[in-house]
């Protein structure tokens, strides 16, 4: 049975004077993260299909709740209800941190993530009305000064998605935090002995949330096939930046500034995921120095390296196949499922230090027991 | 102010502002329309007047090499769409006509009329969503002139203008019968793709050129340019998957020159 009393009462050492298990709280934050993945993969199958206009209003759609669903409006309408269904488990699993959960910053947290999710859903239907609504259009145009809507339609799609990812951090965060594991349960393996890597997994961090960032200005930019061999890019490891292959006869030419931007970024993608590549060997050989296979982090980061792999692989395959839709949603989900795992292992090491260094895995729920160091 | 009302406050000012984003033009709502004309040249232009277009350039557009593979249109998601087509239906940029021309290519006078302003014109351009395809699939207009937009579908279909100089609009059109009022103020080329983002394979292109000298191919491959001042001129013909071709023409008084473009399969 679980006990609900906090184990600091218990007289057990609890550093972090976090509360208790409760599994039903620690489960609905697992099924919000991964509803979260799910929110993501239906917007990455979105913009793929170009769905993203297929509904002019916001937030209803065609005057009503449910439309006819077809076509580009089943996707479109599809993801607004997905979009929903997660505001909802965020607001949810935030009222029941604000009420049950003892930790302060925890609270904070899923406070935090309530409002990103909000202002998600607002960017949202802003990347919607910014073209069908002619007023907001003109504001829009007066308030940024450009010449054109594109440059903010491509910059609030661009914010969409980062809130995105802030989204998905903060619930992969919540269903880290408030697992058994973490609140010092049937702990797997020694967490500190990960302590010395935690820079490089902040780094790591880092890095494949600003490639997650560069890989959705790519989309929102059309510049995903503007490279269109891999692994070399137009026949060199180094995209002829000075001379780029330019076809001013093309029904739609872009412009030699368009396709320079276009190319600077789709090749930083690939290059930012050359060095997500470099960090991962490198958390793979400090986990293998310090025999951590068998704990939270070494399985974590063997989840990080296969992830990695199949997400360049599916990267490669974008470009081969000429961005076969399901490639394209799978390699935006896969991203997303690595920023995930990413999160999680950077909390573990960092949460290393000051936790109790080993914990007895049988003892019963609802106790800790420090073991000498 | 204590937490819990922190927390009220915020997701109050929050859900004010979702409603009020929303509470734009409703979909459907007739639109209004800014006719006023626009001087379509640059300065130094003078008026155009129909005594000086005695020249015709007139001609064909061939094609050469295999033809391209035809992508089928899904439609069957949409049967009262399917019952207005007889046979299988394919995209239009892989038509080729019997004769061996090329259909859909807008043929327009790139250079060479900067010279003249001309008056835009009083009578509309009319696209129709008809069949779950649009109807014209490729057409020229002027800037400021009228663009009539019609639903003649049961089904509801969006109509997106994807301009680059231009503003885009994106329109919700739910109904049958339902009819928009819209024009473009800049002249653009490459023609502006319009298209249904429900229905995917509805494409329209709406080349936008400050004068009356253009002309779109049809079943015959042919195009004609009247009305053109004698002089010299730059012909673009443009095709929506193919390299678009430029030529050179020369024209006297009253004198009709034939061109002939050839686009390679």
């Amino acid at each position: 049975m679980i006990q609900s009393e906090p184990a600091g009462r218990q007289g057990v050492a609890d550093p972090y004077g976090q509360g208790l298990y409760q599994p039903y709280l620690h489960r609905f934050a697992v099924l919000t993260a991964a509803a979260s993945v799910i929110l993501i993969a239906a917007g990455a199958a979105v913009t793929s299909t170009g769905s993203g206009d297929a509904v002019p209003d916001w937030p209803l759609a065609y005057g009503a709740v449910f439309p006819r669903m077809v076509g580009g409006v089943l996707i479109e309408h599809s993801h607004r209800l997905l979009a929903g269904l997660t505001s909802i488990l965020i607001g949810v699993l935030g009222l029941w941190l604000w009420a049950k959960e003892a930790r302060r910053w925890t609270k904070w947290i899923g406070g935090i993530a309530c409002l990103a999710v909000l202002a998600q859903a607002l960017l949202g239907g802003l990347r919607v009305l910014i073209i069908s609504q002619e007023s907001l259009q003109a504001a829009a145009l007066r308030l940024s000064g450009l010449g054109h809507i594109n440059p903010v339609r491509i910059g609030v799609a661009a914010a969409h998605a980062f809130l995105a990812q802030v989204v998905l951090c903060l619930t992969f965060t919540l269903a880290t935090v408030t697992s058994r594991a973490w609140l010092g349960f049937a702990a797997v393996g020694k967490p500190r002995s990960f302590r010395a890597g935690r820079w490089l997994i902040a780094v790591m961090v880092l890095v494949v949330f600003a490639q997650l960032i560069l890989g959705a200005l790519m989309r929102h930019m059309g510049a995903g096939l503007v490279i269109p061999d891999f692994p070399l890019a137009f026949g060199h490891w180094v995209p002829p930046f000075v001379n780029l292959p330019l076809d001013a006869r093309a029904p739609f030419p872009l412009t030699r500034e368009d396709l320079l931007w276009q190319v600077l970024v789709h090749y930083s993608h690939r290059v930012v995921a050359l060095f997500v590549m470099l960090l991962v060997v490198g958390l793979m050989i400090r986990g293998k120095r310090r025999r951590d296979s068998e704990s939270i982090s070494g399985r974590v980061i063997g989840l990080i390296a296969a992830l990695t792999l199949t997400q360049v692989s599916l990267g490669a395959a974008i470009i081969w196949t000429k961005k076969a839709m399901p490639v394209t949603v799978a390699h935006v989900t896969i991203g997303a499922l690595l920023l995930g795992a990413c999160i999680s292992l950077a909390l573990w090491s960092w949460r290393a230090p000051g936790a109790p260094s080993e914990v007895r895995s049988s003892l019963p729920l609802g106790t800790m027991e420090v073991l000498p160091q | 102010m204590s937490n819990k009302k922190f927390v009220f406050v915020v997701f109050a000012t929050v859900s004010i502002a979702l409603s009020l984003a929303g509470c734009g033009k409703k979909t459907g709502e007739e639109a209004t329309v800014d006719t006023k004309s626009s001087s379509p040249a640059g300065g130094g232009a003078s008026a155009y007047n129909e005594s000086m277009g005695t020249a015709t350039v007139t001609g064909k557009v061939a094609f050469t090499g295999p033809a391209p593979e035809k992508t089928k249109i899904q439609m069957s998601s949409e049967p009262s769409c399917l019952s207005q087509h007889k046979g299988p239906l394919y995209a239009q940029e892989g038509e080729i006509n019997a004769n061996g021309t090329l259909p859909f290519v807008f043929v327009y006078v790139k250079e060479g009329a900067e010279k003249w302003t001309f008056p835009t014109p009083s009578n509309p351009v009319t696209i129709d969503q008809k069949g779950c395809r649009y109807e014209p699939h490729v057409f020229g207009i002027q800037p400021n002139q009228k663009l009539v937009i019609l639903n003649s579908d049961p089904i509801l279909h969006n109509i997106h203008t994807y301009a680059k100089e231009n503003a885009p609009f994106n329109l919700g059109m739910p109904t049958q019968g339902m009819k928009f009022e819209r024009d473009f103020k800049k002249a653009e080329m490459p023609p502006i793709s319009i298209k249904c983002d429900v229905h995917k394979w509805m494409v329209s292109y709406a080349g936008v050129v400050p004068h009356p000298f253009y002309s779109v191919t049809g079943v015959d491959g042919a195009f004609t340019l009247k009305g053109l001042p004698p002089g010299e001129y730059s012909i673009e013909a443009w095709h929506e998957k193919y390299p678009s071709q430029i030529q050179k023409v020369t024209v006297g008084d009253k004198e009709t020159k034939e061109l002939t473009f050839t686009f390679q399969g």
